[in-house]
């Protein structure tokens, strides 16, 4: 049997958040944890140890881009796959976040296959 | 028999003997000639069977398949067996094929399904008026990728639409600036007040708005969504926006409405006696 998979959602939308969950509920044996933003992703990052994060950029409190630096820090999740989701014009965001150590990104308006690659190919699974 | 002997004859006894001996030696070597003609045709009797054994079992194996005629044979079975093989390969490559057309369809239809629970689901998770107007927002931007998007309402007193939300990514947007369009007035005024959706297809850079999605509550105009331009990564429509527009001509008008009585209204419950009066006026 194979082994269980954790995976942190940060995304302000609670649409695209219901998505993005939507779609990896296909993933099998990933488990789900939902964030509304920066803050309450580290919050749930220090509860328990996570295999792949999926964040937004722009969201309030912390953003996508500072998550992800602040991730890199940590001792328990520096190693994580990142995955970040962005809209337009975010060519620099995009940029920042690569350089900040997100492994890949997502562009709006996404599509649940696309998803669900990217986090297949980052947790090397079938 | 007696010897005859001849007169003077000491030389011709000699000669006798001679002759004897002579014819002795004769009979001698016809005897043994003959046993040697004897052992010669036994020894040519048995090659002769021998012989006769011989083709008797080059005869049988004539008969029989040799060696190379097996192999000959298997390898006509190998080659038809071969061709079978690769018929049966073509057709389930081509089976394959149709599976994975079926499985792309299933997939994207999967994907639309997806989209469509989720913008209903959020639509009516909530009576707010704001989240109600943000989630219509947000269908806009995140599942059909609008990079700028308005929410007229049409207001009962002036009879014209006004811009009440929206969202520009990435620009300064003031969506209070917009000025207020009459019913029938351009594009949005006319599309929402017949009620017929507008759709600029295939999409082009210079045509604003892309799409007006006149947003009904029954019989009521309620007010348009206008999609102005796509997110710079999106450049045309897919199948699943128009299952989106749908879903918003049908369900956002109705859910703005439920949302902006609700608010009116924020304390009313509900209580059996009126919801039984409602359902007799439903009869």
């Amino acid at each position: 049997m194979s082994q269980v998979k954790h995976a942190l959602v940060v995304e302000d939308s609670p649409t695209m958040r219901q998505l993005i969950i939507f779609a990896l509920s296909r993933v099998r044996n990933l488990r789900v944890v939902e964030a509304e933003d920066g803050v309450d992703g580290l919050k749930k990052l220090s509860q328990q140890k996570f295999d792949i994060l999926i964040t937004d950029i722009n969201m309030p409190m912390m953003d996508g881009l500072k998550l992800v630096s602040m991730v890199r820090r940590d001792e328990v999740h520096r190693e994580i796959p990142i995955v970040i989701i962005t809209t337009e014009g975010a060519q620099e965001d995009r940029q920042r976040a690569l350089s900040l150590g997100a492994n890949a990104y997502i562009t709006k308006p996404i599509q649940a296959p696309q998803v669900i690659n990217k986090v297949k190919d980052l947790l090397q699974i079938s | 028999m007696t010897e005859k002997k001849e007169p003077g004859g000491q030389e011709s006894e000699g000669k006798l003997f001679e002759r004897r001996d002579e014819v002795l030696q004769l009979f001698k070597r016809g005897a043994e000639f003959y046993e040697e003609l004897v052992k010669e045709n036994e020894r040519l009797r048995f090659r002769n069977a021998a012989l006769e054994e011989e083709n008797a079992r080059l005869q049988r194996s004539d008969d029989q398949p040799t060696e190379v005629g097996e192999l000959e044979r298997k390898l006509r079975e190998l080659e038809e067996e071969r061709k079978k093989l690769v018929e049966r390969y073509k057709t389930v490559e081509s089976e394959n094929a149709d599976f994975a057309a079926r499985y792309a369809e299933i997939e994207e239809e999967h994907n639309t399904l997806a989209n469509l629970y989720i913008a209903s689901f959020q639509l009516h998770s909530t009576l707010n008026f704001a989240e109600v107007t943000r989630i219509v927002i947000e269908i806009g931007i995140n599942l059909i990728g609008i990079g700028r998007i308005v929410l007229y309402l049409l207001d009962s007193e002036d009879g014209k639409l006004h811009p009440v939300a929206g969202d520009g990514l990435g620009e300064v947007f003031d969506v209070k600036a917009r000025a207020p369009i009459a019913l029938g007035e351009g594009l949005i005024g006319k599309a929402t007040e017949d009620g017929e959706r507008y759709i600029c297809d295939p999409p082009r850079e210079d045509q604003t708005p892309l799409a007006v999605i006149p947003l009904p509550s029954g019989d009521q105009r309620i007010g348009a969504l206008v999609l102005e331009r796509f997110l710079q990564q999106k450049s045309a429509w897919s199948a699943v926006d128009f299952e989106l527009f749908n879903l918003l001509g049908t369900h956002a008008g109705t859910a703005l409405c439920s949302a902006a009585i609700r608010s009116q209204q924020a304390k009313a419950t509900l209580s059996v006696a009126h919801a039984r009066s409602l359902l007799k006026e439903g009869e």
